[in-house]
């Protein structure tokens, strides 16, 4: 078996990037509950994480069976999070360990639960790199190849960030650019001479960003926008127009428009972060998060119809 | 951040959400799909259609089409295919060329008040050959800006309009090109 089959067999559809970074989505939606329950007093941080982990595992195993209550479902459909995806079924052999998978969240604990520092996201981001690091843990049993390879990238990783800092017009922001693995390339050549263990080549090299770089927010979507751009090109399909849509989603509802705009930051309005817009608006979590729902459900439905159309006048 | 790229990503975020058709679509094997990358055999149009409407099949597709991608990109970098240095003295305002490893890019200034500058990039004869048929390649520079993307045409010609405010010689003084499948 090849490498992206073999990936896809233990993975699922996308393989393991895709499997672990659904499955962290997942944990966000369910972290305002681990948050709550660790800032009760005197409440042990192994047994609040242990009991998320446990709502974690539940949560998936409800998605693979298609048992999810309207509740629940109605939050997953608001983070984007898709339940038909066949990578769920594979996510539950990676969650085995589950007071493993706790210790890596509990050590995160008092980060969790300090007062908001510089930025909402904070947690969220604690949280996340937590689950990320447990799983990437749980698949070092799966595949005794990967804890070489991670210990690796460990070395990769503390050079890299070295050259970044050294720049001085700042790091690259691009960390996939040639001009970056390069300088990386040559800062290990000379700081690991006779380590061998070590990519040479630009190739290697960045086939180890692709595998472990987590790259926050706009660059991987930029990516898979770019990617879709190839792919229509390629196929012959036109990309599905999103602009006549969000044209008649304002129509519709200038409250959804806004909501969609400030959920997925598209700076299509001036309304802030999510809490600036809720309270400026005088809306509950609940009422916010139906807005984005229903923005949603009419885009994804005017964009079916869009592609469906562009499917059938498609060339051969 | 433009219109266009706000759109993409959208798109992006949206299609991420299909739900999976049921019956579930056909699994791609990693050969099918080296062969489809590699214009080796094209795909069907039910194939096509897969890749639109099933996420999993496109996350699968994609994740076999970086593999191939970065093996491409790999051997042609070994033949010293694909890059073009920052230009610490580009400063020009007008039309100008940018020599590259196995293309150029012609730079083209506004012809008008409020007109777009053009890039059109030309591959040599050595990088058209190196490329499958049919693959899309992109012009991006090292701070991760895309200039111009798309599917050579018949003249090994593609391009785009420039869509910054800064001009393309004051990106290029700060940045090196590179051009890849």
């Amino acid at each position: 078996m090849s490498y992206a089959d073999d990936e896809r067999h233990w993975y699922g559809p996308g393989g393991w990037k895709r499997l672990r970074s659904s499955v962290g989505s997942l944990g966000m939606v369910l972290a305002s509950d681990l948050v709550e329950d660790l800032r009760r007093p005197g409440r042990d941080p192994q047994a609040a994480a242990r009991a998320f982990v446990e709502r974690l595992v539940e949560t998936v195993g409800a998605i693979v069976d298609g048992a999810v209550g309207e509740n629940l479902a109605g939050a997953l459909a608001a983070a984007r999070i898709n339940r038909s995806s066949g990578c769920w079924r594979h996510a539950l052999s990676l969650l085995g360990d589950i007071d493993g998978i706790a210790g890596e969240i509990a050590r995160s604990a008092d980060k969790l639960v300090a007062p908001e520092a510089e930025s909402p996201h904070a947690p969220e981001a604690i949280l996340r790199t937590a689950i990320s690091s447990a799983l990437e843990r749980a698949r070092r049993d799966f595949e005794p190849g990967s804890a070489h390879r991670r210990k690796v990238w460990e070395t990769i990783a503390r050079v890299s960030r070295a050259v970044a800092e050294s720049r001085p017009d700042g790091p690259l922001a691009n960390p996939l650019s040639d001009a970056h693995l390069e300088a990386v390339g040559a800062r290990l050549a000379v700081d690991y001479p006779d380590n061998h263990n070590l990519p040479r080549t630009l190739g290697t090299l960045r086939a180890y960003f692709d595998e472990f770089l987590e790259i926050e927010g706009a660059f991987v979507e930029l990516r898979d926008a770019e990617e879709l751009e190839a792919l229509a090109h390629e196929t012959g399909i036109a990309v599905p127009e999103v602009r006549h849509c969000l044209e008649r989603l304002r129509t519709r509802s200038a409250a959804e428009y806004e909501a969609l705009s400030v959920k997925l930051e598209l700076d299509l309005v001036e309304a802030g972060t999510a809490e600036e817009y809720r309270r400026a608006r005088d809306l509950t979590r609940h009422a916010y998060e139906k807005l984005v729902r229903d923005a949603l459900d009419f885009m994804r439905a005017c964009v079916t119809a869009t592609l469906e159309f562009a499917l059938k006048g498609a060339r051969s | 951040m433009t219109d266009r790229t706000t759109h993409r990503r959208l798109l992006a975020e949206l299609l991420e959400m299909q739900e999976e058709p049921v019956p579930a679509a056909p699994a791609f094997t990693e050969a099918r799909i080296r062969a489809a990358v590699t214009g080796a055999q094209p795909l069907s149009r039910e194939e096509k259609r897969t890749l639109w409407t099933s996420p999993d099949a496109r996350h699968h597709y994609l994740a076999v089409r970086r593999i191939v991608l970065a093996e491409l990109r790999e051997s042609m970098r070994g033949e010293g295919l694909g890059r073009a240095e920052t230009r610490r003295a580009a400063s020009g305002m007008g039309d100008g060329r940018i020599e590259g490893a196995g293309f150029a890019v012609v730079v083209l200034a506004p012809d008008g008040e409020g007109a777009p500058w053009s890039i059109l990039v030309e591959l040599g004869e050595r990088y058209a050959e190196r490329l499958p048929t049919g693959l899309t390649v992109t012009l991006r520079d090292d701070g991760g800006l895309v200039w111009a993307s798309g599917v050579p045409d018949e003249t090994r010609r593609f391009g785009g309009e420039w869509t910054q405010s800064e001009t393309p010689w004051a990106r290029h003084a700060a940045f090196g090109l590179s051009l890849d499948p």
